[in-house]
C-alpha cells in the first residue's frame, strides 16, 4: 500500500527546469495509473517567461489529473476541465478552483501562493482522491515547501554560470535540509517535547527549565542579548521562527557550553533570505563542537535536478537568448558533492527520480 | 467599512509617484497610510510590517534584472515570519501584470494604468470589476435611425429620373445570373441541403445556366483546378478548433465611449479553415464584423460550385458549404458581410447569403462595371435583382466606390454610388454609403492630400451628408494606398484613418491588416491584431472629440456636391444609364475606368 504524499518542486532561480521536471513526473505517474493532484505556487505553463520573454515549456496534462489553479488560468488553457469546487481563495488571477482534466491539452497553473493556503489545497486534493500531490514551485520561492513531505530542487546554469558554484550551493542546501535529525530524537526527556510548543525562541538548562525567551523570529542580532546572561547554563535552544544570517552568526559567538542541542522549526526557516554558506558553516561548526542539531519538522531534500540552460542577456539588443553551459561537467560536479541523488532531467528518463520520491505500489 | 492601516513600500528608489497618488486616494477614503522611505533593506521592511501590524502592504517596484528574485524572497520572508496570511499584499509598477504577481506570491498586481479606485477596492477587500468584463456585444443594425430622405433637391430629382430610366430599361430583360438566382431562390432549400436530402430538381435546372466550370462540377464532379476538398481529418480538426475556441473566447469592444463606428475586418485566405481562425482572432481582438472575400475568378464564372473547398490562392470560394461552415463558426454578436457587388453571380450571392444567414452584403452597379470588369448591361440587370433579393432577405448593403482606386475622381464615383443607393431605396433596400478613405490617384495628381489626409476625406463625408440622410461606412479598407510594408506605419495609418472616421461620426469602418497589401500570400494573424489594437488605441486617444470643420473642407465638400450634380445631369441628358456607363460619364478611360467585358451579350429580352 502506498502512502499519500505531497512533493514540492522548487528552483534556485527561474529557468532551472521546474516545469520540465513536473512534466516528466506527470508523464511517468500517468503511465503508472497514479492519481496526481497538481498545483503551483507560482505561475506555470505560460508561453513566454514573464521576465526574460523567452519561450518556456508548456504544461501538457492528461485526462484524470486533479488540478488547483486560478479561474483566469483556465481561460488560457486548451485542456478541458470540469470544475469540482471553488475554494474561495483569492489570487491576482481570480479565485482558486479545484478541477479535473476531462480532455488532455495545455494548461496554465497559478495556485495558492501562501503556505497556509497550500495546506487547504493539499487537504482538498487528497479528499478528491489524489495519491500524490505535486507542487510546482515559483522562482526562488521556498517558504510554501513547508507544507510538503519533501521537495526536489531544480538548479543549474540559470542560478550560476559556474558549475562549481552551483554544486557548492546544492551541497549547502542538501546538508541544511538533510543533516539535522528529528527534534524528538534529540530531547533528553520525552516530556521536554512541550518546549517545542513555544511561540518564542527559548533556551533551557540541563533540567529542561526555560532560562530565557525572546521573539519568535530572530531578525536582528540585538534580540539575542539576554541569552548571554545564561550562556554557561544553557543546554538547549529552540527557535520556532525565521532566523537570519546575522542572527545565526551572532548565535555562534555566544559562549554556550559544548554538547548543546539546537532545534529549529524546519530547514525552510534557515534557508529563506539567508546566505547558505553561513548557515552551513554554523551547522558544521556546532556539530564539530559536539552539539546536536534537529528540526521540529523534517522537510527532506529528496533529489536535485540540474539544467545547463540559461537565458543570456544581450546588451546590444536588450533582450535574452538561449544559452547552455557544459552539461556533463555540471552533472558531475553537482553529483560529486551534493550528497543527494542528482539527475539531468532533460537527458535522463525520470524513472529513477520518480522511484525515489514516491512508491507507486504498482 | 473599517479603517485600514496601509503600509506603502517604495522598493524602487525613483518611481514612487504611483504610491503617492494611491496614498492620497486612500487618505481621502479615510484609511491610515504610512509611506516608508525608499530603498530600505528587505529585512527591515519585514520588521516594519510586523511592528506596524499593517492590514495591507503595497509595494512599488520596477522590474529589472534580479528584482523578481528579490521580490520572491521578500514574500518568502513574510510567509516564514508568519505575517503573510494576515496581510493583503499588492505590488505595482511598470511591467507588473497579474500573472507576475501570482508568480511572485502577491495577492494582486497593478500595472501601468491602474486607477486609484482599483487600489482602493483592493485595500478594502472589495471585488474590482474591470470595465472590459462588463461588455456584452450585440449585433447592431446600421441603417436604424436613418430616414433616407434627401437634403439636396436637385440631386434627388435627377436620381429619381435615373432610377425610372434604369427600371424601365431593365423591365423586360434577364440574364443567366438572374435565372440562377431565381432557381436558387425557388428550388434550393437550405434546411433540406443541411440535412443532406436529395436536391436533384435544383441541380438539374441550375446547371443549365452555368458555364463549363459549373457544368463540369455538377455533371462530372470536376473541381476548379486550384481547389480541393478538405479531408475528413481536416474537417474534424476544424470543427474541434471552432468548438474549443468558442468555449473560451471573450469579445472586447474597441470603441471606448463611442457607440460607433463598428469595425469590420476582411478575411479570404482561400482556405475557409484558416479564415475561421482569422475570424476568431478578429472577434477576440474586438472586430464587430467580418467581410468575406472570394477569388477574382468567382466574379467571372457563371454559377457556384458546392462542397467544403479550399483554394490555393487568394479569396475563399463561395459555396454553400464554405459559407455554412463559416457562419457556424461566428460569434452571435459578429456581423457577417458576404460581398456580391461585382460579378456574374451577384444576385445569386445574395440569395445564398440570405438563406445561410449573412447580415450584410455589398452591391454597386457602377463599380461592378467600371472597376471590376463586368459588362455594364449585365451588371445593371443583375444589380437590380441583387437589390431586390437584398431587400427580401433584409440584408443592408454597402455601395462601395473602389473605382476611385483606378483613378475615377470621387465625385464621379459618388454619383455612381448614389444611383445604386437611390435604386436601393426605391426597391425597398437599405443601402449604406461606402466612400473610400484613400490616397487615390485623384488626390495624388490633384494635391488634395499634399498636407494632410484629414480634410479631403472629411469633405467626402460632409458632401454625402449634404445630399442624403443615410448610413456611412468608409472602407474598404480605410487608408487604402497610405499603408506600406512597414507594419508599424501601416497600423498607425489605419488607426488614424479609423479615428478620423470616428470623429466624423460614421457608422462603420473596414480596416485592413497591417500586412494586407504586402503579405505576398495569406495575411498573417499578428498583422490582424496589429491594426485592431492600433484602432482601439486610436479610439481611446480621441474618445468623443469631434472634428472641427475647416474652410478647405467646405470648399472641397461643395466641389464634390456640385460635381455629383453635374454628372447626374449628364446621365439625365443622355437618357440611358447603361450607355452612360459604356461612354464613361461615371468614369472614363482617361480616369482609369474601363467598362467591363465579363458577361457581355448575355442579357436577353424576355
Amino acid at each position: 500500500m502506498n502512502i499519500r504524499k505531497t512533493i514540492g518542486i522548487a528552483g534556485t532561480a527561474k529557468n532551472t527546469g521546474k516545469t520540465t521536471t513536473t512534466l516528466s513526473l506527470l508523464d511517468y505517474y500517468y503511465t503508472k495509473g497514479v492519481t496526481i493532484g497538481l498545483t503551483s505556487i507560482g505561475y506555470d505553463g505560460e508561453t513566454m517567461d514573464n521576465v526574460t520573454g523567452l519561450p518556456k515549456p508548456r504544461l501538457f496534462v492528461r485526462k484524470g489529473l486533479l488540478i488547483v489553479t486560478a479561474e483566469k488560468c483556465l481561460q488560457a488553457s486548451s485542456a478541458k476541465v470540469k470544475i469540482l469546487e471553488n475554494l474561495g481563495i483569492n489570487t491576482p488571477l481570480g479565485k482558486l478552483v479545484c478541477a479535473v482534466v476531462e480532455r488532455e491539452g495545455l494548461i496554465v497553473t497559478a495556485g495558492p501562493n501562501q503556505s497556509h493556503h497550500l495546506r487547504t489545497v493539499r487537504d482538498l486534493l487528497f479528499r478528491y482522491g489524489a495519491e500524490l500531490i505535486i507542487v510546482d514551485g515559483a522562482l526562488g520561492r521556498i517558504a510554501p515547501m513547508i507544507e510538503t513531505d519533501g521537495f526536489i530542487m531544480a538548479t543549474g546554469a540559470s542560478y550560476k554560470l559556474d558549475s562549481y558554484q552551483v554544486a557548492r550551493h546544492a551541497h549547502y542546501l542538501a546538508e541544511i535540509c538533510n543533516y539535522p535529525q528529528s527534534a524528538k530524537d534529540l530531547l533528553k526527556d520525552p516530556a521536554w517535547v512541550k518546549l517545542l510548543d513555544s511561540r518564542a525562541t527559548v533556551v533551557w538548562n540541563s533540567l529542561g527549565e526555560i532560562l530565557a525567551e525572546v521573539d519568535e523570529s530572530l531578525l536582528n542580532p540585538e534580540q539575542l542579548g539576554s541569552f548571554y546572561n545564561h550562556s554557561s547554563d544553557v543546554r538547549g535552544l529552540y527557535c520556532p521562527g525565521l532566523i537570519t544570517t546575522q542572527c545565526l552568526q551572532k548565535l555562534g559567538e555566544i559562549p554556550f557550553s559544548r554538547g548543546m542541542t539546537y532545534i529549529f522549526s524546519d530547514p525552510i526557516k534557515l534557508i529563506v533570505g539567508n546566505d547558505l554558506k553561513v548557515t552551513h558553516d554554523f551547522l558544521t561548526t556546532v556539530q564539530q563542537e559536539g552539539s546536536a542539531l534537529g528540526y521540529k519538522q523534517m522537510i527532506p531534500l529528496m533529489a536535485i535536478t540540474v539544467n545547463p540552460f540559461y537565458p543570456k542577456y544581450r546588451y546590444e539588443s536588450g533582450n535574452y537568448e538561449t544559452a547552455y553551459i557544459d552539461k556533463g561537467q555540471l552533472l558531475e560536479e553537482v553529483t560529486s558533492i551534493a550528497n543527494v541523488p542528482v539527475f539531468d532531467i532533460v537527458q535522463d528518463s525520470c524513472t529513477n527520480l520518480a522511484k525515489i520520491i514516491f512508491d507507486t505500489g504498482k | 467599512m473599517s479603517r485600514k492601516k496601509v503600509l506603502l513600500v517604495p522598493l524602487d528608489p525613483v518611481h514612487d509617484v504611483g504610491l503617492k497618488m494611491i496614498r492620497r486616494g486612500l487618505d481621502d477614503a479615510g484609511h491610515e497610510t504610512i509611506l516608508l522611505p525608499p530603498d530600505i533593506p528587505v529585512h527591515e521592511i519585514v520588521q516594519e510590517i510586523v511592528k506596524q501590524r499593517a492590514d495591507t502592504v503595497l509595494v512599488s517596484r520596477t522590474l529589472g534584472y534580479g528584482v523578481a528574485e528579490l521580490l520572491a524572497n521578500f514574500v518568502d520572508l513574510l510567509d516564514v515570519v508568519g505575517v503573510r496570511s494576515r496581510i493583503n499584499l499588492g505590488i505595482g509598477g511598470m511591467a507588473i501584470r497579474p500573472e507576475l504577481a501570482a508568480e511572485l506570491g502577491f495577492d494582486a498586481g497593478f500595472g501601468p494604468g491602474t486607477t486609484v479606485e482599483e487600489a482602493l477596492a483592493f485595500v478594502e477587500g472589495r471585488e474590482y470589476v474591470e470595465a472590459s468584463q462588463k461588455i456584452v456585444k450585440n449585433k447592431k443594425e446600421m441603417a436604424e435611425g436613418y430616414s433616407y430622405s434627401y437634403r439636396h433637391e436637385g440631386i434627388q430629382a435627377k436620381l429619381n429620373l435615373i432610377v425610372d430610366m434604369i427600371l424601365n430599361w431593365a423591365a423586360n430583360k434577364t440574364s443567366p445570373g438572374v435565372q440562377r438566382a431565381a432557381i436558387r431562390e425557388e428550388l434550393w432549400d437550405v434546411n433540406r441541403w443541411r440535412n443532406y436530402e436529395s436536391m436533384t430538381d435544383f441541380y438539374n435546372e441550375y446547371k443549365l445556366y452555368c458555364d463549363d466550370l459549373g457544368k463540369n462540377y455538377y455533371e462530372k464532379g470536376i473541381l476548379h483546378p486550384k481547389t480541393r476538398r478538405f479531408t475528413k481529418e481536416e474537417i474534424i480538426s476544424s470543427e474541434e478548433y471552432v468548438r474549443r475556441t468558442q468555449e473560451v473566447i471573450k469579445i472586447p469592444k474597441l470603441q471606448h465611449n463611442r457607440t460607433k463606428p463598428l469595425v469590420f475586418n476582411q478575411y479570404g485566405t482561400g482556405c475557409p479553415f484558416m479564415d475561421i481562425g482569422h475570424i476568431k482572432v478578429s472577434e477576440a481582438w474586438g472586430a464587430d464584423g467580418v467581410v468575406h472575400f472570394d477569388p477574382s475568378w468567382g466574379a467571372r464564372s457563371e454559377g457556384f460550385l458546392d462542397g467544403f473547398l479550399t483554394h490555393q490562392e487568394d479569396g475563399t470560394v463561395i459555396t454553400p458549404a464554405n459559407l455554412n461552415r463559416i457562419k457556424r463558426a461566428l460569434e452571435k454578436s459578429t456581423l457577417w458581410q458576404v460581398r456580391a457587388h461585382r460579378g456574374l453571380n451577384t444576385p445569386e450571392t445574395i440569395v445564398l447569403a440570405g438563406k445561410i444567414g449573412a447580415d450584410l452584403t455589398k452591391i454597386n452597379i457602377a463599380y461592378g462595371c467600371l472597376g471590376a470588369g463586368t459588362d455594364p448591361a449585365r451588371m445593371t440587370v443583375d444589380g437590380i435583382w441583387a437589390i431586390r433579393y437584398a431587400a427580401k432577405y433584409n440584408l443592408p448593403f454597402d455601395v462601395v466606390t473602389n473605382e476611385e482606386l483606378c483613378g475615377v475622381p470621387a465625385y464621379k464615383a459618388f454619383a455612381g454610388m448614389l444611383i445604386t443607393t437611390a435604386l436601393g431605396i426605391r426597391l425597398g433596400g437599405k443601402p449604406i454609403l461606402q466612400p473610400l478613405f484613400c490616397k487615390s490617384p485623384e488626390v495624388m495628381v490633384g494635391g488634395q492630400m499634399k498636407d494632410n489626409y484629414v480634410e479631403f476625406n472629411a469633405a467626402k463625408i460632409m458632401a454625402l451628408r449634404q445630399i442624403i440622410d443615410a448610413p456611412i461606412w468608409p472602407g474598404a479598407p480605410v487608408g487604402f494606398l497610405t499603408q506600406t510594408e512597414d507594419r508599424v506605419q501601416s497600423s498607425a495609418s489605419t488607426a488614424f484613418h479609423a479615428s478620423l472616421a470616428a470623429m466624423l461620426g460614421v457608422d462603420a469602418v473596414t480596416i485592413a491588416s497591417s500586412d494586407e497589401a504586402y503579405s505576398g500570400g495569406p495575411i498573417s494573424v499578428p498583422s490582424k491584431i496589429d491594426t485592431l489594437r492600433a484602432v482601439g488605441e486610436g479610439f481611446r486617444f480621441f474618445g468623443q472629440t469631434p472634428l472641427a470643420s475647416t474652410p478647405q473642407m467646405e470648399v472641397w465638400r461643395d466641389t464634390i456636391v456640385s460635381g455629383i450634380d453635374s454628372v447626374l445631369a449628364k446621365i439625365v441628358e443622355r437618357d440611358d444609364f447603361v450607355q452612360s456607363l459604356y461612354e464613361g460619364i461615371l468614369g472614363n478611360r482617361e480616369d482609369g475606368a474601363y467598362p467591363g467585358r465579363n458577361g457581355k451579350d448575355t442579357v436577353t429580352t424576355i
